[in-house]
This record gives C-alpha cells, sequence and structure tokens, in this order.
C-alpha cells in the first residue's frame, strides 16, 4: 500500500476511533438522562393518579357519610321507588356504583348504577371478614378494607355506622367500589398501564386484569405503546401504597410504563452517531490527505532528487526549510550530494590539471573557455534558442574544461609540431576529440559531456573532424564550446607570440560564420563579448571557478526541469 | 389521530378496531384521541391546534354536528366513486343522515335509537299504544312506565305523534306548545303514582329504572340499545319494541335515531388515508365488532339479513325502532332547536313534586316569553 494510503488510513482509524468512543460515551449519557426523565415521569404520573385515586377515596367517604345521615334522618328504609330514587340520586351525585343500608344482618335497602357494571358478584357487606376490622365495625366505628374472596370481585368497601343507631339495633352504610379497570382508567394516564395490589396479590388491572394465581402486572406489558428498540429495555415501573387500609395492610397502586422514549432515545443517538462518523470519515479523509501531503512533499522532493542524482545529475539540492527530521534528511541528502559532486569535481579537476599541463593552454584559458561558453548559452536562452538546465548547465561546464582532453592521447612531438603533419600524425590529431570523450565516459554520469566533447571539433558546414558532421546534426554545446575555444586562442597569448586583437578575432569569427561555426552562436559570443568582455568574471558561476575554490554556490534544483532545445 | 367523543368501553373498541385498520393499511401509525363533546367542538371551531397538538385526520361525531363542520369548512365531502360503494351497502336512511343535499359528508358507523323495554310477564303481547301501557293492571307500587322527563329524545316520539313533522319550514327543530301539553297532561295520570315523578326526573334515572325494572317495580321504561347488556346481566325477561302512540294521536311516534359518524378533516395532511381508515371501519366484520361491543345498532343493510341481528335478544325491537325513527339531520338548525327544546325541559328540574297542569305551563311556556 502506498504511504500516503497507509497515513490516510492511520488517520481515519485515529479520527474514528475517537468519534466511536465519544458517540458511546454520549450514547449512553443521553440514555441514562431518558431513562432517568422517564421514571420520572412515571413518579409523577403515580403521583398524580395516588391524588386522583385520594379524591376519589374523599368523594366515596362524602357519600358514605350523607348516606349515613340519610338514613339515620329516614329511619328503617323500605325498597320503594321514592327511597331508590333518593338513593340513585346519591350514587349519581357522589358518582358512587353501589350502596347499601344495614340494620343487623338484615339489608335494608341498596342501589347500584350500572354504567360500572355492577356485577352481581360484587358483594356489599358490612361484615367484613377480617376480626379486627370486624370489631372495629360491631363497635360502631367506620372503616375502610378490600372485599375480595372466590367468584367475588375485589371492591373497596367503606362502611360507617348510622349515627344515633344504638348498640342493640345497630344500622350501617356501606359504600361499595370496585377494584377494577374502570376505576383505573378514571385515574390513569394515557400511554400507562397499572394495577391495584393488596400485599403483593393483584386485584384489578388496566386496560385488562389479568387472572390466574399468577396474574401480575408484568401481563400488561402487551399492553404498552411500542416503538423503536423497545424491546430491548424493561418496561419502569413504580409501585406505592397509596390507600391505608383498617387491616394494617395498603392499596397499593402499580404504574408500568413502555420504555418507548429510551427506544427513541437510542435511535437518535445511533443517528447522531453516525453522523458524527460519518462526519469524522469525512474530516479524517481530508484531514489526513492534507497531513499526507504534507509530510509527502519533502519525501517526494527527496526521491526526485536521488533519482535525479542516480542518473548523474550532480548539481541536485535540496531546500532545507522545515526544522523536523524531513528537514534533517534533507540536509543529509545533500550533504551526500555535496560529497559525490565533490568526488566528480575532483576528478574532473584532475583531469583539467592534466589538460593544463600537457597543452599550452593556461588555468585562464580553461576558465574563460567555460565561461564564455556558459555566457554564450545564456545568451541563447535569453534569445528563446535553448533552454538549459542546472544539470545540463553543469554538464556543459565539465565539456568546456575537458574539451581538449583527448589531446593527452597526443605526443608532445605532434601538438608542438610547426610543420606540415604526416599522415598518422594527422590521424592522431583527428582522433583526439574521440578519446577525450572516451576518457569522460569512463568518469561515469557524464556520457552528455562526452558526447559534446566528441564534437567539439565538428564544423557547421561539415568540414570538422571526427565525423563530419553538420549543423543541427552538432550539439548545441560542441557549437558553443567550439566558437569560444576559437576566440580565446586567437585572442589568447602564447610563449612564443601575442595574441590576435579582439576585434580582429570577431571579425575572423565572423567571417567563418555560417563555415566554420553556428552563426546564431556567434552572434551570441560576439555579444557575451561586447558586453561584459572576455575577461570579466563578474556573476561568473562556472565549475572550474568552483574546482579553483572561488565559489561554493550551486543552484538548488527542485524539481528538475527538463531542458529542451530550441 | 382520530378524535372522538366516545369514552370508557366505547373508546376502547374503536381504538382496537383502529389499530386493526392501521395494520391492514399498512406502515401506519393511529392514535385514538378522546375529548369530550364540547371539548371535541372547541377544538375543531379553533383554526389552529394549541401548541404541541397534532392535527387530527378523523373525527367521530354524531352526525347532527356535520352540517356545521360542513358549513365551516373543517371536513371534506366523500369523492363519488365512494359514495356509490356507500350507496349499495348502507341502509338508505344512514346515508340520508350524513347528507347534505347531494353531498355525503362522512360515513355512517353506527345508529343509535330509543325504544320501549318492556317485561312480557306484565304484558303478554306488545301494547299498542301508550294509554294501553298506563292502564295496565299491576300489583301495587309497580309503575307501568318511566322515562326521563328532561331529554328531549324521550319524549320526541310522542311529542311529534300528535304534531308530525318537527321542522318548520326553515329546517328548525320545534316542538309545539300544544303537542307538548297535550303529551304531559296524557301522562298525568302515571305522575300521581307514588315515585313515579321522582323515577322520571333524575339525572341518573336511567339506572334507577334499570334497577326498578330488574327488582319487578317497574313494567316498562324508555331505554337506548347501550342498555341491552345490562338488561341481560339482570337476568329478568325483557322484550323491546318502538315507542308506542297514545290512541288520540294523529301520526305514528317517530323515535329520533343518531349516527356517529366518521369524518375525513381537511386540514389533515392525509386525507385520502383518512378516507379509507374511515371506509374500513364499514367493513362488514369490522362494523359488526365494533357495535356489537359497543351495543350500537349497524348500519350496513347485511346487517339487517344475518340470523345474528334477528335473534339477539332485544335487537329485534332497537331495529324496528330505528325503521320508524327520524334521522337527525345534519343542519346547526336542528342541534340548536333541539338545545332549546332541552332547555326548556330543564325547568322541570326543581320541580319536587308531580306538576300540575299549571306547573308545566308555568314552567314551560312561562319561560319561553
Amino acid at each position: 500500500m502506498r504511504l500516503r494510503g497507509q497515513l490516510v488510513i492511520s488517520h481515519l482509524g485515529s479520527i474514528l476511533a475517537a468519534a466511536a468512543i465519544i458517540g458511546a460515551v454520549n450514547l449512553m449519557l443521553m440514555l441514562s438522562g431518558t431513562r432517568n426523565l422517564e421514571h420520572d415521569t412515571l413518579n409523577a404520573s403515580l403521583g398524580a393518579a395516588e391524588h386522583l385515586l385520594a379524591q376519589r377515596l374523599t368523594e366515596l367517604k362524602q357519600g358514605r357519610d350523607e348516606l349515613a345521615i340519610f338514613a339515620a334522618n329516614s329511619g328503617p328504609l323500605g325498597r320503594d321507588v321514592d327511597t331508590l330514587a333518593r338513593l340513585h340520586e346519591l350514587l349519581q351525585v357522589h358518582q358512587l356504583v353501589r350502596v347499601a343500608v344495614f340494620s343487623g344482618l338484615q339489608k335494608e335497602v341498596d342501589a347500584y348504577r350500572w354504567e360500572r357494571g355492577a356485577a352481581p358478584g360484587l358483594a356489599t357487606t358490612w361484615l367484613p371478614t377480617n376480626p379486627r376490622i370486624a370489631a372495629q365495625v360491631a363497635d360502631g366505628r367506620s372503616a375502610i378494607w378490600i372485599q375480595s374472596g372466590p367468584g367475588r370481585s375485589p371492591s373497596l368497601q367503606l362502611c360507617a355506622a348510622v349515627p344515633g343507631s344504638g348498640e342493640k339495633e345497630r344500622r350501617w352504610v356501606v359504600v361499595t367500589e370496585p377494584l377494577d379497570g374502570a376505576l383505573m382508567e378514571d385515574i390513569l394516564p394515557s400511554r400507562v398501564v397499572g394495577a391495584l395490589e393488596n400485599e403483593g396479590r393483584l386485584l384489578a388491572g388496566w386496560p385488562e386484569s389479568p387472572t390466574g394465581p399468577d396474574a401480575n402486572l408484568s401481563a400488561l406489558t402487551a399492553y404498552l405503546p411500542r416503538g423503536p428498540f423497545s424491546s430491548m429495555f424493561k418496561p419502569l415501573v413504580a409501585r406505592r401504597d397509596v390507600i391505608q387500609l383498617d387491616d394494617g395492610s395498603g392499596l397499593a397502586l402499580a404504574l408500568m410504563a413502555s420504555p418507548t422514549p429510551s427506544g427513541r432515545s437510542l435511535l437518535v443517538g445511533l443517528r447522531a452517531w453516525f453522523l458524527v462518523l460519518a462526519a469524522g470519515t469525512l474530516a479524517a479523509l481530508g484531514l489526513g490527505s492534507g497531513l499526507a501531503s504534507r509530510l509527502l512533499l519533502p519525501l517526494r522532493a527527496l526521491l526526485e532528487g536521488t533519482s535525479a542524482m542516480a542518473r548523474g545529475h550532480l548539481m541536485v539540492r535540496l531546500p532545507t526549510t522545515r526544522n523536523d527530521e524531513l528537514g534533517a534528511l534533507m540536509r543529509e541528502f545533500n550533504r551526500m550530494a555535496d560529497e559525490i559532486r565533490s568526488t566528480y569535481l575532483g576528478v574532473i579537476s584532475t583531469l583539467a590539471e592534466v589538460v593544463e599541463a600537457k597543452s599550452h593552454y593556461t588555468r585562464a584559458h580553461i576558465e574563460r573557455v567555460e565561461r564564455l561558453t556558459l555566457a554564450t548559452v545564456e545568451v541563447l536562452e535569453r534569445r528563446g534558442w535553448v533552454r538549459f538546465s542546472s544539470h545540463q548547465r553543469f554538464v556543459l561546464s565539465v565539456a568546456a574544461i575537458l574539451h581538449d582532453i583527448g589531446k593527452i592521447a597526443i605526443s608532445n612531438e605532434i601538438l608542438n609540431k610547426s610543420g606540415p603533419l604526416e599522415m598518422d600524425e594527422r590521424e592522431q590529431i583527428l582522433a583526439h576529440p574521440e578519446v577525450g570523450a572516451l576518457i569522460v565516459e569512463r568518469i561515469g554520469k557524464l556520457e552528455r559531456a562526452a558526447e559534446i566533447i566528441r564534437c567539439a571539433h565538428e564544423h557547421f558546414d561539415g568540414s570538422g573532424y571526427p565525423r563530419g558532421l553538420r549543423g543541427e546534426e552538432i550539439p548545441l554545446e560542441s557549437r558553443v564550446i567550439l566558437a569560444v575555444d576559437a576566440l580565446d586562442a586567437m585572442i589568447m597569448d602564447r610563449p612564443y607570440s601575442t595574441g590576435r586583437p579582439l576585434e580582429n578575432a570577431i571579425r575572423e569569427l565572423r567571417s567563418e560564420a555560417g563555415k566554420q561555426f553556428d552563426p546564431v552562436v556567434v552572434e551570441a559570443l560576439i555579444e557575451v563579448v561586447a558586453s561584459v568582455g572576455v575577461d570579466a568574471q563578474e556573476g561568473s558561476s562556472g565549475v572550474y571557478r568552483v574546482l579553483a575554490g572561488e565559489s561554493e554556490v550551486l543552484s538548488a534544483v527542485t524539481p528538475i526541469p527538463q531542458a529542451h532545445q530550441g | 389521530m382520530v378524535g372522538t367523543t366516545w369514552i370508557g368501553h366505547s373508546a376502547e373498541t374503536l381504538n382496537q378496531e383502529l389499530i386493526r385498520v392501521a395494520q391492514e393499511l399498512g406502515p401506519v401509525t393511529m392514535e385514538l384521541r378522546p375529548f369530550s363533546p364540547a371539548g371535541l367542538a372547541d377544538y375543531l371551531m379553533r383554526s389552529q391546534p394549541a401548541r404541541g397538538e397534532s392535527l387530527l385526520d378523523l373525527v367521530v361525531v354524531p352526525n347532527d354536528w356535520l352540517g356545521q363542520l360542513f358549513e365551516r369548512d373543517l371536513i371534506c365531502e366523500l369523492p363519488v366513486s365512494r359514495v356509490d360503494a356507500l350507496e349499495q351497502h348502507l341502509v338508505r336512511q344512514a346515508l340520508l343522515a350524513v347528507s347534505d343535499h347531494d353531498k355525503v359528508l362522512a360515513y355512517p358507523v353506527s345508529a343509535e335509537v330509543l325504544a320501549l323495554v318492556y317485561d312480557p310477564d306484565r304484558f303478554p303481547s306488545p301494547p299498542r299504544t301508550m294509554d294501553e301501557l298506563l292502564a295496565a293492571p299491576l300489583p301495587a307500587g309497580v309503575l307501568p312506565f318511566a322515562f326521563n322527563v328532561l331529554n328531549p329524545s324521550h319524549l320526541t316520539p310522542l311529542v311529534s305523534s300528535f304534531q308530525g313533522s318537527l321542522l318548520d319550514r326553515d329546517g328548525n327543530f320545534v316542538w309545539r306548545d300544544d303537542a307538548l301539553l297535550t303529551v304531559l297532561g296524557h301522562l298525568d295520570g302515571l305522575w300521581r303514582l307514588p315515585g313515579a315523578w321522582n323515577a322520571c326526573r333524575g339525572d341518573d334515572n336511567e339506572s334507577l329504572q334499570l334497577q326498578l325494572f330488574s327488582e319487578g317495580k317497574l313494567a316498562s321504561f324508555v331505554a337506548g340499545p347501550w342498555l341491552l347488556e345490562a338488561l341481560e346481566a339482570t337476568g329478568r325477561p325483557f322484550a323491546v319494541m318502538p315507542i308506542p302512540p297514545f290512541a288520540d294521536s294523529t301520526h305514528p311516534a317517530r323515535a329520533l335515531v343518531g349516527y356517529e359518524c366518521v369524518a375525513a378533516l381537511r386540514e389533515s395532511r392525509w386525507t385520502d388515508l383518512a378516507l379509507e381508515a374511515g371506509a374500513s371501519l364499514l367493513e362488514e366484520q369490522a362494523n359488526e365488532r365494533l357495535n356489537r361491543s359497543t351495543r350500537r345498532l349497524p348500519v350496513l343493510l347485511s346487517s339487517y339479513q344475518t340470523k345474528r341481528a334477528m335473534t339477539a335478544a332485544g335487537t329485534v325491537g332497537f331495529l324496528r325502532a330505528l325503521e320508524g325513527g327520524q334521522a337527525f339531520p345534519p343542519s346547526a338548525n336542528w342541534s340548536e332547536g333541539f338545545q332549546r327544546v332541552g332547555d326548556r325541559l330543564q325547568r322541570l328540574r326543581a320541580q319536587a313534586r308531580p306538576p300540575s297542569r299549571a306547573d308545566l305551563e308555568r314552567r314551560l311556556l312561562g319561560g319561553r316569553s
């Protein structure tokens, strides 16, 4: 996998892991908060239901007391229409279900409303089975208890003695409130199921009363509203004793609510989590890509620099603006490149010294040839004829310095011979460019310089040697070196003669333009000479001067532009 | 969201049917929201629901609400394609009860009508007139007849038997004074019986009458089909027939027939779905379940042809009353007139003793001027 991909994936993984952890924590907090809110809401519902049930109990007590007063004022009651009508009025006013008046064990009268379905199984009695309450009632005190039994619907009994009835002829009034779904419907909020319990025994439920010995609140789960993920959570249950009974037990109200809000909260949380992950992924891809680019840019430069160096581009130098490890790596690369370049230059320097020693040329000539060659190329570049990279300039410098290296294979006698050359002598002279090219090729990575040297004695009209190339067949660098070398040879002072004046040399160059020399090159060279002179050194950056220790400036190349010739 | 004035068991049954309909319609959630009649009217008449409230899509209301709702542009007229289907399957009277001229405004899902419940042991053959009913030889302490004098629905059949049409030329519901006084005058003998006046004027006298009937102290009374279950629970034999007219009346005694209707609200975002849900409540099995459970009367032609309808105790009598009854027209005029008549009758609430003719004229007629 590419380094960029690895970096992006690594970044993506980190951000997704962070988003996942944050999302999970957020989800847990959200669920916890929702669950607490659900509990609070259910407890509030329980409180409201308890309040309504207390109000109902108050209503029942008021009805009981009013009935007791009516019974006291009326004396023994019959089942005539007027009495029943009065009792029904009482039922209506206090929304009672069933009332009865007893005299001793004998029921005087009872009345019931049918709206609540006062089933025949609904027992109304003043005599509770609990002996403690029975004694309390027999003693003439009011009491509240739950009446239930096999085949009997559970009901709340509120009993009171009729005022004024003596111990021997005790009369009681009883108000019976069925503990049924209808009672619960009146007090329960929507979306909640509930049950009335006494000592852990389920008496009634809403919206249905579960039956059987194992009947309990959980049987009502099926009636709870369902929502997303609600099956993952347990229904919420709240339970409280809401009415204290005279047998010491309590009537408990139990409410159960659907965990729908938790499920919805989970759904919302998961959606939010997904969005965070999606946003995190996009951010990670963007940031990871940016970071990878920032890291990979210098690495790519390093790779290209190394590759260029391997191809022989000795002038490569990388920017060293970074202060991190990558910056240190690039500085090390530059140092290594300098070492390699130094080794190359050392070889070239040695060869240059050989040329100096072998020929009549002085160091100054070599330096001038190199400098004027580079300057001429610059003019050609300015005129749009050519575009050289720094590496090509380096190669050109090397070629300019070593253009006559092949002469070391020619004996001094032939070189210094003043008369006409013999055939074999002439062949040696004609072969020296090839020899020079072979020497330079051996250095390695300087094939282009070798080719320039090989063609440095070819004439524009094809009259040169060794191959008789013409015109554009001759590398431009070779054409430049030929013209510069000729000019410098003409004006150079020698031990046995003085150089020609520059004007004459220029005239000579022009006269040979199109014959020996490239006219374009000649004009460029003349411009150089005319503008800066032959010996000017300002702005010179030749390799030869570097070798002489005069400059350490080498241009940085990143990336290395492709040269093209016009 | 479905709004209704139904409560308790009826509301729960309706809710179950709506859940069933929602399951059949696909990924639809239907929720029933019970209102008091005043609360639902207030909700519907508001232009916008209160903050946090959901818009209602359907309402289940009495048919006499429809005219006012349609006048205020709150409910949709049923499309012609659906009306065609209704004409084939509904009792014509039910369709007329939810129609305003040629527009059908809602689906009628159930009917209610008052009839006479009587003790067949006291009346071996069904009484043909009220006079025959009131003159029946009964033991002391047994009332021949009871009704709710404060409820205009109970008196309407008898008033209409003397008055004929209950509508004036403008469509207003009216009782003529002479017809009302004639009816009450004919009942004067009843109220002279011990306890009879108290059995006829209480707020909860339906329950009282049921207890009296179950204990053999009442031979007949006016009741609706919702009492059938309670009547069956008493274990006492009973029979049901249309309320008979007085012998000297000039017209048949026609009871008022009310229909519960399902109307789609115009503001609903899912009107088509609401109409589809309403139509689903009129499917044969769904409608039968709904009406059997809520003790209301069916409106589908097929229901009158089934063996079950013809054999259920008391149902035939109520169906006969339904056939001969008169439906509340869906107009605001009718509702307002009916309300005014009810207000007049409420003046008898404070009448502790059986009213004389002077009392009746003073309370019922004196207050009008």
